[in-house]
């Protein structure tokens, strides 16, 4: 029977057997003996040492981070890249009001409505549009946003800009507001674009120059017939008055009469003239859209920001942890040779 | 404790053999063998200074642990650990002098990686079981009973070929 004493005492054999010298043993050692320093002491302390597990705090931070900041803030509201569209129903303010110019822009007006009646379901929408941009470049942003407007068929009002911010107002034909929107957001992005729609029907506006236009039409109708009026009466006190006299008064009365008409239905007719041109301002005013371009430089944090999801510092801390993972686990072989005790 | 050049001399001259017979073994190379030996020896010198003698651990086995490593590294840049093949390897590696250690190659053929490098461990480098233990980063225990299966089933192999 084997017994393992002997299987043993056959592998201890084995083993002695396997013990050899290298062919160069004493170069080998000549040089190795060569690089040992004067000083070298098992006691002496080297200053660094690799803490393996450095990753590990790196990693906690950045769960941690993420955590506490995704849940304590509405981090990174959409609304920066989502189009907000405003309607409101006639508040009768126009933008080129006067009340509109002292009040400035109105918003939307949910409660203090003037009271329109609801069999008249037309709408003339004043669209306003505003947007934010972002970019790396305000002043050559803002001169590609002129050249774009004009482009559009549209005029610039006004337009600064500066290293950091920049703004341009505007008005662009309402027809073509979708393309320019397009055309805007592709010039840096929709990461970095940032718009506010907003339309309000000017039916309060209409209503009133349709009232106006037909209260002069009637008082010009009303002095016309006035005046055929006079003609008649006169034609008939010519007729029946013998009297030179009668006749010659009747003629200047006459005479006055007609001119304060006439004077009268002159003044209606240039009033008539002045409400259709307002009511041609008018649509012309719906049929183009205000807007307003704002220009923010950004710099490259905040666009790494804007691209990560999530807080940038939980992403500095993930960096981190790979990158010491990755250190720890490429170098850990020689790091397990001078830890081995 | 100081270590002087004479000191290492001392310990190279005690070491060594058993060290480069260990790689041999393990890499079937011995030009490659020489390579791996003087690293092994010269990253040792480097990090002595970190070296503690703590828990029984011998610089031997400190030494041994090195080598090991620098074997895996080397398995690392080529891909994968190469087994002994008689075209391109050292035919006298497996050359043992008697039969009965000829059998013992044979043997160490039907063990599988961590067992016959256990036995090289316990055998060529003459090393404790504690400090295989150390070097193969396993409990004392762990060690002790893979060594008795070992020794178990080579004896269940000289059992059939006899």
């Amino acid at each position: 029977m084997i017994k393992y004493k002997k299987i043993d005492d056959l592998f201890e054999s084995w083993g002695r057997d396997k013990v050899e010298v290298p062919l160069n043993n004493d170069i080998l050692k000549k040089e190795i003996l060569a690089k040992i320093p004067d000083d070298l002491s098992l006691n002496k302390k080297i200053s660094f040492k690799r803490n393996s597990y450095i990753w590990f705090p790196f990693a906690f931070s950045a769960m941690a981070v993420f955590v506490i900041l995704f849940n304590t803030f509405d981090y990174k509201n959409n609304t920066n890249v989502q189009d907000i569209i405003q309607t409101g129903y006639g508040t009768g303010i126009s933008q080129n009001s006067d009340m509109y110019k002292s009040i400035g822009a109105p918003s939307v007006d949910l409660y203090h409505r003037e009271e329109l009646p609801i069999t008249d379901n037309r709408e003339f929408l004043k669209v306003n549009y505003n947007a934010t941009l972002r970019t790396r470049n305000v002043i050559d942003l803002r001169n590609r946003l002129e050249i774009i407007i004009r482009g559009f068929g549209g005029r610039v009002d006004s337009s600064n800009s500066g290293e950091k911010n920049g703004y341009i107002n505007f008005v662009i034909p309402k027809d073509r507001l979708d393309a320019f929107k397009i055309e805007i957001e592709d010039l840096v992005g929709k990461k970095f674009y940032n718009e506010q729609l907003s339309s309000q029907n000017l039916l309060g506006d209409k209503q009133r120059i349709e009232e106006n236009q037909k209260q002069a039409e009637k008082n010009l109708g009303n002095l016309q017939a006035e005046r055929a009026q006079i003609i008649r009466e006169h034609n008939q006190n010519i007729s029946s008055y013998q009297n030179e006299v009668d006749i010659i008064n009747e003629n200047k009365s006459y005479q006055t009469k007609i001119n304060n008409i006439d004077l009268s239905i002159k003044s209606m007719q240039a009033s008539l003239k002045k409400i259709q041109s307002q009511d041609k301002n008018f649509l012309d005013n719906v049929a183009t859209v205000n807007g307003s371009i704002s220009l923010n430089w950004i710099s490259l944090w905040e666009m790494a920001d804007i691209y990560l999801p999530g807080p940038i510092l939980a992403w500095v801390f993930f960096l981190a942890t790979i990158v010491s993972f990755i250190w720890y686990r490429f170098t850990r072989v020689s790091y397990d040779i001078l830890d081995f005790s | 404790m100081f270590l002087n050049k004479d000191d290492i001399a001392v310990l190279w001259d005690t070491i060594t053999p058993k060290l480069y017979g260990y790689l041999v073994h393990v890499l079937h190379d011995k030009n490659l063998a020489e390579d791996v030996l003087q690293t092994t020896w010269l990253k040792a010198i480097e990090a002595l200074p970190n070296f503690k003698e703590r828990a029984g651990a011998s610089f031997s086995s400190w030494l041994f642990a090195i080598a090991r490593n620098e074997c895996k590294q080397h398995w690392r840049k080529v891909g994968r650990e190469v087994s002994f093949d008689p075209t391109i390897h050292d035919k006298e590696i497996f050359n043992s002098k008697t039969e009965d250690l000829i059998f013992v190659d044979q043997i160490m053929k039907h063990l599988s990686s961590k067992d016959r490098e256990l036995v090289r461990l316990r055998y060529i480098a003459d090393l404790p079981l504690n400090e295989i233990a150390k070097i193969l980063k396993v409990s004392p225990i762990t060690i002790r009973v893979r060594m008795h299966r070992t020794l178990a089933f080579i004896k269940i192999i000289l059992k059939n070929q006899q």
